[in-house]
C-alpha cells in the first residue's frame, strides 16, 4: 500500500515538472502542438496511475460517491480524454520529433534562439 | 531557476564544447556508442580520463586544493550534458566520484598524499567492496573478517557484485573489525591492493552477456593497518558519506538522453515507424523532458556533490525505469533483427551494430532496479517522506 502510494508521488512530481517545463519553454517554442502533445503524453500517464492507484488505496469506499476519490477519479480520466488521449496525439507527435531531430537535445539548457 | 543561462555559463558551455572537439576521438566516442555494460572499457575511459585530468577536469566534486573545480551545480551539470551528448566515455567512478572524496575527507594527510594523485592520473583503478553475499539491501549485516595481527588486518571472506574489479588494482571494502555493539559499529574502511596475496577475482556471467560484476575471494589477505581511512569501527561514517555521493551526486538525463538517441536515430534510418511506436516515443520524450528538468532543478538548488534528500530516490527510481523503457523500445524497433544480436555473420551495418548493443542494453537494464538501492527501498524512502508531510512538500 505504501508503495502505491510513493508511486503517486513520483508520478504527480514529474508530471508537475513537466508542466512546469511546458510553460518556460512555450513562450519561445516554435512547435507548440508537439511540445503539448509530448507533456499532455507525461501528465496523462500520470493521472492514470494517480486515480486508478486512490480508488484501489481507499477499497469499496473509493467508488463512493461520499468521498472525493471518485470525482477526482472522473476528472482525471475526462482531462485524458479532452482535446485527444496519448493514443491519438502520439504518432504525429513522435513523427515531428524524429524529423526535426529535437528529441536528441537537452530540453532545458538550449539556447534561446 | 529558469531556462535562461547567463552569459557565463554559456562562455563555460563553448569552453566544455571547444574541449570536447579537440580531445574526444572518434575511437573514444565508438567504444562509448558500443557499451552495454555500466561502464566502458579501462581502454576506451583511461584516455580520456587522462585528457580531462590535464585540464583539471576530472574530479569536479573534489575539495579545489585538492584536485577540484569549484563549479556551481548548474555548471557541473552543463558539463555533464556537453559530454554525453557528444558522445564522451563515462567516467570511472569508482575513484573519482566514491573513494576520491572519503580520502579526501577522512584519510589522513599520507593516504592523500598517496592515494589522490593517482586517482586523478588513472594510475589506480578502484572497485567497491561492499556487497556480500549475505548482505545486499542490508548493508550492516556484512561479515568479511578482518583479524588485527601487529600492524596489519588479515581479511577472510567474500565480496560480490563487485562491478570491474577483473580491471581494478585497488578496492575500497568495508570490513568487520568488531562483533560488539550495534552492526554498524563494528565496520571499518580498507583501501586493499588487489595484487595481494590471497586474493582471487571469479567473474559472474550475466544476462546481457557482458562481464561486468565478479566475486572476489579473500584468503588471509593481509592489509596494512596505514591503509584504513578513519578510526577502527568508524567505516559505516564513510560509508554514508561515500554514499552520498553515490546516491546524490548521479547526473542522469545526459546519458539518458544519449540512450534515447541512439533509439531515435535507429528509428529514423528504419522504415515507416507504427503509429503506436511513434506515440510511445513522443511519450517517452515528454517523459525524459520533464525527468530532467526535475534534475536540473535540484541540482541547480544544492551544494554539488551533497545529497538533495529525498527527492534523490525519485530521481533514482525515475532514472532507472526511463533506462528501461528507453531500452524496451529500442529493442522493438530492432524486432526480429534483434534475435541476431549474437550472431557474427560479418555483417557490419548500421542495424546489426544496433542490435549489437541495443540488446544486451535491454537485459541489463532490468538491473538497474536493483543496484545501487532497489526498486522498493527508493519506494519505502519516498513513502515515509509523502506520510510524514502528507504530501509531496518533502520532495519537491
Amino acid at each position: 500500500v505504501q508503495h502505491k502510494l510513493a508511486e503517486m508521488a513520483v508520478e504527480s512530481l514529474e508530471a508537475r515538472a513537466g508542466c512546469e517545463l511546458a510553460a518556460l519553454r512555450s513562450e519561445h517554442e516554435a512547435d507548440l502542438t508537439t511540445l503539448a502533445a509530448c507533456t499532455k503524453s507525461r501528465v496523462a500517464a500520470a493521472a492514470d496511475v494517480v486515480g486508478k492507484h486512490a480508488i484501489q488505496l481507499h477499497g469499496a469506499m473509493g467508488v463512493c460517491e461520499e468521498l472525493p476519490v471518485a470525482p477526482a477519479f472522473r476528472w482525471l480520466e475526462a482531462f485524458a480524454i479532452q482535446s485527444g488521449r496519448p493514443s491519438q496525439l502520439g504518432p504525429q507527435a513522435g513523427a515531428r520529433l524524429l524529423a526535426d531531430g529535437r528529441f536528441a537535445r537537452s530540453a532545458v539548457l538550449e539556447e534561446r534562439t | 531557476v529558469n531556462l535562461h543561462l547567463d552569459p557565463a555559463d554559456l562562455a563555460f558551455r563553448d569552453e566544455v564544447r571547444a574541449f570536447l572537439s579537440e580531445h574526444l576521438t572518434p575511437a573514444m566516442r565508438e567504444g562509448q556508442w558500443m557499451t552495454s555494460g555500466s561502464y566502458p572499457d579501462p581502454a576506451i575511459a583511461v584516455p580520456w580520463q587522462r585528457a580531462l585530468n590535464a585540464r583539471g577536469w576530472l574530479a569536479p566534486l573534489w575539495p579545489r586544493e585538492l584536485g577540484g573545480t569549484g563549479w556551481s551545480g548548474l555548471q557541473r551539470y552543463l558539463f555533464e550534458n556537453e559530454c554525453a551528448l557528444a558522445g564522451a566515455p563515462t567516467v570511472h567512478p569508482m575513484g573519482v566520484r566514491f573513494v576520491g572524496p572519503v580520502i579526501a575527507r577522512f584519510g589522513t594527510d599520507e593516504q592523500r598524499r598517496c592515494f589522490l594523485p593517482r586517482i586523478l592520473a588513472s594510475e589506480d583503478y578502484w572497485c567497491q567492496g561492499f556487497s556480500e553475499p549475505g548482505s545486499g539491501s542490508d548493508l550492516a549485516s556484512l561479515s568479511l573478517q578482518a583479524r588485527r595481527d601487529g600492524d596489519h588486518y588479515v581479511l577472510q571472506g567474500s565480496k560480490t557484485w563487485t562491478t570491474n574489479a577483473h580491471f581494478a588494482n585497488r578496492m575500497f571494502a568495508l570490513v568487520r573489525t568488531s562483533r560488539e555493539g550495534r552492526p554498524q559499529e563494528g565496520i571499518s574502511f580498507l583501501l586493499v591492493d588487489m595484487a595481494a596475496p590471497g586474493i582471487t577475482v571469479r567473474p559472474i556471467r550475466t544476462i546481457g552477456g557482458d562481464h561486468d560484476v565478479n566475486q572476489v575471494f579473500f584468503d588471509e589477505v593481509r592489509v596494512p593497518v596505514a591503509h584504513r581511512v578513519g578510526g577502527e569501527g568508524e567505516g559505516w561514517a564513510c560509508a554514508k558519506y561515500l554514499l552520498e555521493f553515490e546516491r546524490g551526486a548521479g547526473i542522469f538525463a545526459p546519458r539518458l538522453r544519449a540512450q534515447l538517441r541512439r533509439v531515435g536515430e535507429a528509428m529514423r534510418r528504419g522504415a515507416l515507424q507504427p503509429p503506436d511506436r511513434l506515440a510511445r516515443f513522443a511519450a517517452l520524450t515528454g517523459a525524459l523532458d520533464a525527468f530532467e528538468w526535475l534534475e536540473v532543478r535540484t541540482m541547480a538548488a544544492i551544494v554539488p556533490g551533497r545529497s538533495p534528500g529525498p527527492v534523490a530516490s525519485v530521481l533514482k527510481l525515475r532514472s532507472s525505469r526511463l533506462k528501461q523503457d528507453i531500452a524496451q523500445l529500442g529493442i522493438d524497433v530492432l524486432g526480429e533483427a534483434a534475435l541476431r544480436w549474437r550472431v557474427d555473420d560479418g555483417i557490419d551495418d548500421p542495424l546489426a551494430r544496433f542490435a549489437r548493443v541495443m540488446v544486451p542494453e535491454y537485459c541489463n537494464s532490468r538491473a538497474y532496479t536493483i543496484f545501487g538501492g532497489a526498486l522498493e527501498i527508493q519506494l519505502n524512502l519516498i513513502a515515509r517522506t509523502v506520510l510524514a508531510d502528507a504530501g509531496l512538500r518533502g520532495l519537491a
